[in-house]
């Protein structure tokens, strides 16, 4: 396994913390997470559940975030809990962490107090603005944060802005951005431990969030210029049909060659509107209505599959259904079933790289709560001696 | 480079636009060499700009995405061109590529060749649908995976049409690009050689929304958009506040935060309406609430509503854009922006990268590269190529320097092969 030998501890919890061990777990690294008495991660409560029927160990979110994991009931708020902490910390390579600035140096478990004992050790503290700044302090949820980021501002976009002009600015869905934040840290991380030299490293949510539009942000810098909702494609884009929408982009001459052709229209590649990417952009209403008229008699992926065989880009706007139904993610083993005791029917996402020599694995399912505490217990008194 | 902790490891990078670029500018940042491979006849798409016009050397958007790498100009359409690849190879640890499948094999370097002339070397193919599949020879783009992956779908208002994420998706892959190359590099170091990563960038998005699959695998239900919502507690939005397009968001998941908002806002007559007597209540009627927080924003500033909330405890924060980030004291604070000269440009204000480090072993960035500048010290240094031998592969049109321009041939062919 990719990761084997690497020994990390979270302290982290709900989806961006997590989501970073995850990423170690799932290829071969040991990932000891510890959740906090009485009911751990609050992504237990998160859901999905089956059947709707809340249960802290069939959360969806839960399961899907914390694979490969083990789960060590500690409290940390007795002595006897800190001193334990330190010691598996002591004994580990990587420690990750969420908690609000000044929580852990109130139990002696900042970076200070754990690399004195143990200098090699790489602690990554993910926290939505960061551990220093005038805003370190502030408190955040995944949605004042995404707005923190700075996409939100530039979402939805001219369609949806056309339609509802006064309308707010909104989030990126999915809870994606909490996702984004646990990448970020996970990279950090690597990056820190392939130095081979013990570090704290501070992971602002916030600036990964930023750094996903390093180009809107050079355009400002360079020009003064602010990217806003106000953006559309001037030809294409997103395109209702039948029973939903798809996402064209005839860019090239090329592209809109094969995509008339496939409209069954191919006396419009000779139309003088339409013939050249600046016609088309000067023309692109007509055009796109041209293209709906067509594109309304027809589903979304039969759409998607006559048109892409041509090589011009276009993608469909997918629901969960779409996506678990997809023939390509189908054929690429992208959804794999839950080795979960009770829920073994529940397929989860797997990874999206596939590396040849050590590939990704689910080798045990997201832990119960406390489910490895005895284990551990027992190799820490064995460590003691 | 910014850190020193991928001295020594060498990248050759095939890839273009944003997110193989984004992903090699992050292995740059942690110092390692990355060697941009380039030609005139078919330049990187942030050297033409992505939001304005701009000259092969002179492209702001360029050198954000592309400080501390060097350029070499190599035309991979002329079999000298391949030749010099297949030498370089042994001198270095990771190839990054993000051509459509099956390019690199038909130009010659795919990863059985690469692997038999460096068994330790590193590929690192990124391609729209991954390099296998029904679906894997279709082209794609920001817009597309953004649909396919389900991100789109996920994105807008309940009662309005899906969202086009654009440029910020590419930056989601090659941040996962790094991922995976960082993970084989970690891996290497017990197997002593390299392997094949095959990343598929609609499956990188969709990992980055994995749980809301789970409503489907496990409950047959789709989830749909809900612009700002959260079906499990309210306030939860964005506000208008006083200004252009000035708006904040709040969310107060616990009764705490909600009784301290009543107070801040000082109508605290809301804690006694039945409408908004607890969570559940407040979710259903978040219109009514909403309409109520807004009469207060709105004859605010946006910093001034995050201060007061933030000062009783409540999550609130304005919902920045690249100029209100660009101004905010707390990211400046923190070093979120620093300055790279460009030698044409001049001082360019770029973004650090998103970490920040203990240890205080750093070095300056190095600019962006003119399109070849590093053409002649790369094969000097590596292939200890002579003056004449490069005066000869340039004039033949196989390798271009910033500063000896070469003959100018080009494949369409070649560029038609491009994601």
């Amino acid at each position: 396994m990719a990761l084997a030998g690497l020994h990390v501890i979270e302290l982290a919890e709900g989806i961006a913390g997590p989501y970073a061990a995850k990423l170690l777990a799932d290829l071969g690294a040991e990932v000891i997470k510890i959740e906090l008495p009485p009911d751990g991660d609050v992504a237990r409560q998160y859901g999905p559940f089956p059947d709707h029927r809340p249960h802290p160990e069939q959360s969806g979110a839960f399961l899907y975030l914390n694979t490969n994991k083990q789960s060590f009931l500690l409290d940390l708020e007795a002595p006897e809990g800190q001193h334990l902490l330190r010691t598996l910390v002591a004994h580990a390579d990587l420690l990750i962490e969420d908690r609000p600035p000044g929580w852990l140096a109130a139990r002696q478990l900042d970076y200070a107090t754990l690399q004195q004992r143990h200098p090699a050790l790489v602690m990554v503290s993910l926290t939505r603005f960061g551990q220093e700044g005038p805003q370190a302090h502030f408190h955040g949820t995944p949605l004042t944060t995404a707005h923190a980021g700075g996409e939100a501002f530039t979402l939805p976009g001219r369609l949806s802005l056309d339609l509802f002009p006064e309308r707010e600015p909104v989030q990126p869905g999915g809870m994606v951005s909490e996702y984004d934040s646990g990448l970020g840290a996970a990279v950090a991380a690597l990056g820190a431990l392939l130095s081979g030299h013990g570090q704290h490293i501070d992971v602002s949510q916030q600036e990964v969030l930023m750094n996903l539009n390093r180009p809107v942000m050079t355009h400002y810098f360079a020009q003064g210029d602010v990217v806003d909702r106000q953006r559309g494609y001037a030809y294409g884009g997103t395109i209702p049909c039948k029973d939903g929408y798809v996402l064209l982009r005839p860019i090239e001459d090329n592209h809109w060659q094969a995509l008339a052709r496939a409209m069954g229209r191919p006396e419009l590649i000779e139309d003088a509107r339409f013939r050249t990417r600046q016609a088309r952009t000067e023309h692109g209403a007509v055009l796109n209505s041209l293209i709906i008229e067509w594109a309304m008699q027809q589903d979304k992926v039969e759409l998607y599959e006559r048109i892409a065989s041509t090589g011009c880009p276009v993608g469909y706007f997918a629901t969960a259904a779409d996506v678990v139904h997809s023939p390509q993610l189908a054929a690429r083993e992208f959804f794999i079933p839950s080795p979960h005791l009770d829920l073994s029917q529940v397929r989860l996402p797997s990874a999206p790289y596939r590396l040849s020599r050590t590939p990704w694995t689910l080798r045990r399912p997201a832990p119960r709560l406390g489910e490895h505490t005895r284990t551990i217990l027992a190799s820490l008194q064995r460590l003691a001696q | 480079m910014a850190h020193t902790w991928l001295q020594g490891i060498r990248v050759l990078d095939f890839s273009w636009a944003a997110a193989g670029p984004y992903a090699t500018l992050l292995l740059g940042f942690m110092g390692a060499e990355v060697l941009k491979v380039e030609s005139r006849q078919r330049p990187d798409l942030s050297r033409r700009g992505f939001y304005s016009p701009a000259p092969l050397d002179a492209s702001p958007e360029f050198h954000d995405l592309n400080v501390n790498k060097r350029s070499v100009g190599l035309n991979l359409s002329h079999p000298q061109g391949i030749e010099l690849v297949q030498r370089l190879v042994p001198h270095c640890d990771v190839v990054v590529e993000n051509f459509r499948p099956g390019v690199m094999q038909r130009l010659g370097l795919g990863y059985e060749t690469l692997q038999a002339l460096n068994p330790r070397i590193i590929m690192a193919a990124a391609a729209a649908n991954g390099s296998t599949g029904p679906e894997s020879a279709y082209p794609g783009y920001a817009g597309v995976f953004n649909a396919l992956s389900g991100l789109g779908h996920l994105t807008g208002y309940a009662d309005g049409p899906p969202t086009e994420l654009r440029i910020s998706m590419d930056l989601r892959v090659g941040m996962t690009l790094a991922f995976a190359v960082l993970t084989a590099l970690y891996a290497r170091r017990q197997t002593g050689v390299g392997q094949y990563v095959d990343l598929s960038a609609r499956e990188a998005i969709c990992c980055l929304i994995g749980h809301s699959f789970l409503h489907y695998t496990m409950n047959s239900e789709a989830p749909q958009r809900q612009g700002n919502d959260n079906a499990s507690y309210a306030p939860h939005g964005c506000y208008r506040c006083i200004g252009q397009d000035a708006w904040v968001s709040i969310a107060a998941p616990t009764e705490a935060a909600w009784q301290a908002l009543c107070q801040a806002m000082e109508h605290p007559e809301w804690q006694m309406d039945r409408r908004f007597r607890d969570v559940a209540s407040r979710v259903e009627h978040r219109q009514a609430l909403d309409a109520l927080i807004t009469a207060w924003t709105q004859q605010r500033t946006a910093d001034a509503v995050t201060e007061r909330l933030q000062q009783v405890g409540v999550a609130a924060y304005p919902t920045m854009n690249s100029a209100t980030l660009a101004a905010s004291e707390h990211l400046q604070a923190r070093g979120a922006f620093l300055s790279v000269a460009h030698p044409l440009l001049g001082p360019q204000t770029v973004l650090a990268p998103f970490w920040r480090s203990s240890r205080s072993v750093q070095q300056a960035e190095r600019s962006s590269p003119l399109l070849g500048e590093h053409t002649r010290e790369v094969l000097r240094d590596l292939l200890n190529m002579t003056e004449q031998d490069m005066a000869r592969l340039a004039r033949d049109g196989v390798i271009e320097c910033a500063e000896m321009p070469s003959a100018s041939t080009g494949d369409a062919d070649a560029r038609k092969d491009r994601t």
